[in-house]
């Protein structure tokens, strides 16, 4: 192994550097790179460590890839900290691997991601979480008595009967009009623009809506219940729509489609209260004026057509709402009591 | 390659410092490993490291013989060993009482367990640095570490801002 100083290999680096970029002042940083790679052939030349010239020791002296690994051991908080420290350490904590680890990180159902986490960048990924966190962090302060921060959306043609989502993952706001269609709003974009998601039916009124996402699926996919009365001739239909991502030529989400799924009569007819779709069960609780009754009325709707469809009846009792749970259950609350189904 | 586990290896690390190591401790370098694959017929000569210093060298074998005869992480397990290890900076008791060293050691100990590949002892000295840095402001973090705060004012407060809002809690 050839034994060489690392000061003679910093002058041998420096000897290579052509006197040509000496001469132009402002190529000064080209020259400094192209004056840092020489050096660097000659020390892989020379056997010797980059470190070894320049004398670098501590935490300066750990390659990038490694300090990505230090930081992605940090807590959120500390990242931002260290950020604030000195610009290599700026641009090591805005690498993708470290956002990536830190959202995955986050149980998934706290953390939506309405495309596979490998297609967002590191500034979406950052922006994703610090949001959720900011959130936290204002829910906090306002239970200290601290003023909310709040955003006005305008509602085209709001509907008389107040009904309205946010899609997980808080992004897309749905809300019906009231001519009848269901129009999404971005909650991501500056002037949350209304587009149609569901076009408006002749003369009807929408009473209840209902969301299940589809966590298997890699982009956002969710399927919305939906339930309509319909003025003319006194009848209430359900429809469930199964709408996607709708994604740009860059794989970037814009917006919103649905596809009808089923669509059938709510039987027995009557004002729906709750409306609760999970995978293929879908309860509504119906007050059926004929027996003064309300009625948990829990449907398959995969199969459901026209109005004869097979479905279960859960007692008529007082008023009550109904949720369906993971592990087929039924939870249905009353003013006073609550039960599980199975 | 079945060799007997009392087969001796001999090292030379930059600063000439020679060890002469049990073939299994040393194998729980990746590098080395690989190395000793790669050489069929049996060889005097010491296997040259010209990026580790007989001190640090000290360390790491004190660690791999500590470690020595538990299962290597293998490529495949590799992403399933990256989940667990996520935030998780829990450090073994005895992990613990070896990476107590001083700062320039502990970097030159990550340096050389990466240099020899040695995850577990890369894990250690990154968890280590991390939990140093917890829960301490950019400026302490900055002491700690001798780092040059090379932001222009402008950056600075700039940067400041934008994570103000964390500050308070």
């Amino acid at each position: 192994m050839v034994s060489v100083s690392p000061r003679t290999a910093l002058i041998a680096g420096l000897l290579l550097v052509e006197p040509a970029y000496l001469l132009t002042s402002s190529t000064a940083n080209f020259m400094k790179k192209h004056v840092q790679r020489t050096i660097a052939f000659c020390a892989y030349k020379l056997r010797c460590t980059w470190r070894d010239i320049w004398g670098e020791k501590g935490l300066s002296a750990v390659p990038e890839e490694l300090l990505v690994d230090i930081v992605k051991a940090l807590e959120w908080r500390d990242i931002l900290h260290i950020r604030q420290t000195s610009r290599r350490l700026n641009s090591i904590s805005r690498s993708t691997s470290v956002w990536r680890s830190v959202v995955e990180s986050v149980p998934p159902r706290l953390l939506w991601l309405e495309r596979p986490i490998k297609t967002y960048s590191s500034q979406e990924l950052e922006r994703l979480f610090l949001r959720r966190q900011r959130a936290i962090a204002g829910y906090e302060a306002l239970t200290n008595g601290a003023t909310p921060r709040w955003r006005t959306i305008k509602v085209k043609d709001p509907p008389e009967r107040k009904t309205m989502d946010v899609v997980p993952g808080g992004r897309w706001l749905l809300v019906p009009n009231a001519r009848g269609s269901i129009l999404y709003y971005d909650l991501d974009a500056h002037d949350s623009p209304a587009h149609v998601l569901i076009p408006k039916k002749p003369a009807n009124c929408l009473t209840k809506m209902s969301i299940d996402v589809d966590s298997t699926c890699s982009y956002l996919r969710f399927n919305l219940a939906l339930v309509f009365y319909f003025l003319r001739q006194p009848d209430y239909r359900i429809e469930v729509w199964q709408v996607d991502l709708v994604l740009d030529e860059l794989g970037q989400g814009i917006g919103l489609r649905a596809d009808r799924q089923a669509s059938f009569k709510q039987e027995p007819p009557g004002l729906c209260d709750t409306l609760s779709l999970l995978g293929d069960n879908l309860a509504f609780t119906v007050f059926y004026k004929a027996h003064l009754a309300v009625y948990t009325v829990l449907v398959d709707w995969r199969s459901a057509k026209g109005s004869h469809y097979s479905k279960r009846i859960l007692y008529p009792s007082s008023r009550h709402s109904a949720c369906l749970l993971p592990g087929n259950v039924l939870m249905s609350a009353t003013s006073n009591s609550i039960m599980l189904v199975p | 390659m079945a060799a007997p586990a009392t087969q001796q290896i001999k090292i030379r690390c930059n600063d000439e410092k020679e060890f002469t190591v049990d073939r299994d401790v040393l194998e729980r370098s990746v590098l080395i490993k690989n190395m000793l694959e790669d050489v069929t017929e049996q060889q005097d000569a010491p296997i040259p490291l010209p990026n580790v210093s007989g001190p640090v060298m000290a360390k790491v074998l004190e660690y791999c013989t500590h470690h020595r005869g538990e299962p290597l992480p293998s490529a495949d397990t590799e992403q399933s060993q990256d989940e667990t290890r996520k935030r998780t900076t829990d450090i073994s008791e005895w992990d613990q009482k070896f990476i107590t060293v001083d700062q320039e050691m502990l970097f030159e100990i990550i340096l050389a367990a990466n240099y020899l590949d040695i995850k577990s002892l890369l894990d250690v000295g990154c968890k280590t640095v991390a939990n140093m840095i917890k829960g301490k402001t950019p400026e302490e973090i900055r002491k700690l570490f001798n780092i040059v705060n090379d932001f222009t004012p402008e950056e600075e407060a700039q940067i400041k801002k934008e994570n103000e809002w964390a500050e308070d809690r």
